[in-house]
């Protein structure tokens, strides 16, 4: 006799425990195979769910690629001379950084075509860009000194400069 | 920790390079293939696992030695692959068998090769079903049928209660077959 408060989703609940070896209350166990023995759509899903079980534990594993060991020593910094990578480099940082040289250069190339205003002017407001450019949290001496040399210095932008 | 983890720590923890190279080769193939089963893709696995070991060098000198060095690593790589995860918000397909960087099943001696075929296709039928399984049910049956973590360390990877675990493994399991017969 089964178990009334037994139903093809708890039995299948218990099984799985049990497929896994996990610990089931005797009596609950028992009704569970009880309640198994006279369903057999219970039994075919617990086949089901064994199969894929079986299925996924074939996955076949992965090997990393020679030298990888070296990458990640020289992106640490260690024994390369390197300096140390941080851990996490938030590709959130480096769109932003990506996004204000984009602005910053298309301001420039803006001031750099002709619209009217004095060289002098559109200079002094090339010099703003790098100095606002410069008070981000983006900014690094590099950068700054790239920006300097694309907006001020620039063979592209002589006629701004007078040159 | 395991006592014989104890010298390599302290080899991490004092900088040596030899130290971190054979941290590394120890384990690079296991983190390598738990970050790309809980990404679910092999295409960036490697700089997950580069990522999880960096991570793990930064944090050498707060780990507290309650667990053994392998489990603090790999918990770190699966919380690594978890938030590229849900940044990403996408699956990427899995990879064929057979791809760069993976082993291959090798065919079992007793199957006829009609016999492996099939397997293999059911096999990558499932874990192409896997892949389309919401979070949180994915990563819990990854961890459990194909990590072949215990419910204890799928409960302490994830920080769940070993009951969470009982529920999200069945109703992933039920969710995993509903996929698979719903497929063309």
């Amino acid at each position: 006799m089964t178990d009334r408060t037994m139903d093809d989703q708890t039995c299948l609940f218990v099984l799985s425990l049990l497929m896994d070896g996990r610990d089931v209350l005797p009596d609950t166990q028992a009704s569970a195979l009880a309640w198994a023995e006279e369903h057999p759509a219970c039994r075919a899903a617990l086949d089901e769910l064994r199969a894929q079980s079986q299925a996924l534990a074939s996955a076949p594993a992965h090997r990393a690629s020679p030298g990888f060991a070296d990458r990640v020593l020289a992106a640490a910094g260690v024994g390369a001379g390197a300096p140390p990578v941080e851990p996490v480099l938030p590709f959130v940082r480096r769109l932003a950084v990506a996004a204000s040289v984009a602005l910053v250069l298309t301001l420039g190339f803006d001031l750099s075509t002709p619209s009217g205003l004095h060289a002098e002017d559109r200079l002094e407001k090339q010099r703003h860009v790098v100095d606002h450019f410069r008070s981000t949290p983006f900014a690094s001496d590099d950068i700054v000194q790239g920006l300097r040399a694309r907006l001020l210095d620039d063979e592209a932008f002589a006629p701004l400069g007078g040159r | 920790m395991r006592d014989d983890e104890a010298p390599l720590v302290e080899r991490l923890r004092a900088g040596e390079e030899s130290a971190y190279r054979e941290f590394v080769e120890t384990y690079q193939d296991r983190i390598l293939t738990v970050v790309a089963r809980v990404a679910g893709g092999a295409g960036d696995a490697e700089d997950l696992a580069q990522e999880a070991f960096l991570k793990a060098f930064a944090a050498i000198d707060r780990f507290a030695g309650k667990s053994a060095l392998y489990t603090w690593l790999y918990r770190i790589a699966v919380n690594t692959a978890r938030d590229w995860v849900a940044s990403r918000r996408r699956r990427p397909a899995v990879p064929l068998e057979g791809e760069s960087g993976l082993i291959v099943d090798p065919p079992d001696p007793g199957e006829s090769p009609e016999e492996t075929l099939h397997r293999r296709e059911r096999a990558a039928a499932v874990r192409a079903a896997l892949e389309r399984l919401p979070e949180p049910f994915r990563t819990t049956l990854i961890l459990r049928e194909m990590e072949g973590n215990t419910y204890e360390e799928v409960a302490n990877i994830l920080g769940i209660s070993i009951g969470t675990v009982e529920s999200r493994i069945f109703r992933a399991r039920c969710k995993l077959r509903a996929l698979l017969e719903t497929e063309p």
